[in-house]
């Protein structure tokens, strides 16, 4: 699975779960971030979120004590889940 | 060995979130919400708080006074005996009541020493452990200390009462109003209380996190709680395999969430069903879920359970952890 799905998946997330609409971008990682990045707990129940969609469990060293997973190092994360 | 040998618990009349929106609290609507409606849906999707009971503080002496007689009702325990009356939790549940046998009717009524007079608690002790939301749990690491040198039994009162209606919506939870009570015996009659541990973070801890201070708190903190329960169950012989349910506080269902994740164990082990009920009541928490979750199930005789708490208090966070055994050859607490 491509980025642009994957992001196109969470922005139907985002959109339906949550009232958040993301404008049409060609790359909204940026946008979508913005919004995580200021509310943590939208960020942590969209993990959650996101274990469901794509039928992954995130393990717990992507919890890094003093580092959280941005956007894109997420976006990495989720396709390297999907390609085991 | 002291064990829990009741607990109860009083939640006033509920409110949804969207009655609380739709009034009071729309200055705190973001603009990206056009409705209250919406906005309401994002927070029972992020936070899991649907609705939260709202009461009066001056209603604690009546409230607490009908705690109090239920349990004196079915326990058959002579005031007398009870060595500790534990206030824990916020400021405001010692001040002011209404209650009519009050000799008199002023800010600096204090609720305890009414409690104590009007129940006969004669030989009962008065402490305050004023920790916003882990008093109670506090309490409980202390019962074991206090009751094993003298003393039969402590009652640990507690309470939510948000002063203010703007106080109640935090970034992370919606608090809820009521009242809860735990009575711990010096014997080994109930839950019992084998273990009970602390850790005390100042906000100079979070400097070391980078980007958005409150997301990496979000984490940070469930890290340390997380750290705290493994600490203690290995200081017992145990590992979360071993533990049958853990009871947290209501903050919101992303604790809970994170929790899981750290600790390396199902969602399904933390109960979680009351903070879409009750929000976050503070201290009385722990009160709340304990009672439900066992009255919701069978517990397995032998069986432990975790009591996990957190405390933000101005300066810094603590994190507390109780454990508990059902012990097989007594009653349950009701």
């Amino acid at each position: 699975m491509k980025s642009a799905e994957i992001v196109s998946k969470i922005k139907t997330i985002l959109a339906g779960k949550y009232n958040i609409d993301i404008p049409y971008e060609e790359d909204s990682s940026r946008e979508i971030w913005a919004y995580l990045d200021n509310n943590p707990w939208l960020y942590i129940m969209l993990l959650k979120d996101i274990e469901s969609e794509f039928k992954i469990v995130f393990d717990i060293n992507i919890f890094d004590r003093y580092h959280i997973p941005t956007f894109e190092s997420l976006l990495t994360i989720i396709k390297e889940k999907l390609n085991m | 060995m002291a064990s829990i040998i009741y607990t109860d618990y009083f939640i006033p009349e509920k409110v949804s979130i969207e009655q609380l929106f739709e009034k009071d609290l729309r200055p705190f609507i973001p603009e990206a919400y056009d409705s209250p409606v919406k906005y309401c849906q994002f927070l029972r999707e992020t936070l899991g708080i649907g609705e939260i009971g709202i009461g009066d503080v001056e209603d604690s002496a009546d409230i607490y006074s009908s705690l109090i007689a239920g349990f004196i009702k079915e326990s058959k325990i002579d005031p007398a005996e009870v060595s500790y009356i534990v206030t824990a939790g916020w400021n405001p549940l010692l001040q002011a009541s209404r209650n009519e046998e009050l000799d008199f009717y002023t800010d600096g009524v204090n609720v305890p020493y009414y409690l104590h007079k009007k129940f006969g608690f004669v030989n009962a002790k008065l402490l305050n452990l004023e920790h916003y939301c882990s008093g109670s749990t506090y309490a409980l690491g202390l019962a074991s200390s206090l009751l094993d040198k003298n003393g039969e039994y402590m009652i640990i009162l507690t309470a939510s009462f948000v002063p203010r209606i703007d106080n109640r919506f935090k970034f992370y939870t919606i608090c809820g109003d009521g009242v809860g009570i735990f009575v711990v015996s010096r014997r080994s009659v109930g839950l019992d209380i084998i273990d009970f541990d602390s850790v005390t973070m100042w906000h100079d801890s979070y400097n070391k996190y980078e980007g958005s201070p409150e997301r990496l708190k979000a984490f940070g903190r469930q890290f340390h709680a997380a750290d705290l329960v493994k600490s203690l169950l290995a200081q017992n012989g145990l590992t979360l395999s071993d533990v049958h349910m853990i009871i947290p506080h209501n903050v919101n269902s992303g604790v809970n969430y994170l929790s899981a994740k750290f600790l390396g164990i199902p969602l399904d082990k933390i109960f979680s069903e009351n903070t879409s009920k009750t929000g976050h009541l503070l201290g009385v928490d722990i009160m709340v879920n304990l009672k439900d979750y066992m009255n919701s199930v069978r517990i397995p005789d032998g069986a432990y359970l975790l009591i996990t708490a957190a405390s933000n208090d101005i300066g810094g966070s603590t994190f507390q952890t109780v454990l508990l055994r059902y012990n097989p050859n007594q009653s349950l607490p009701q």
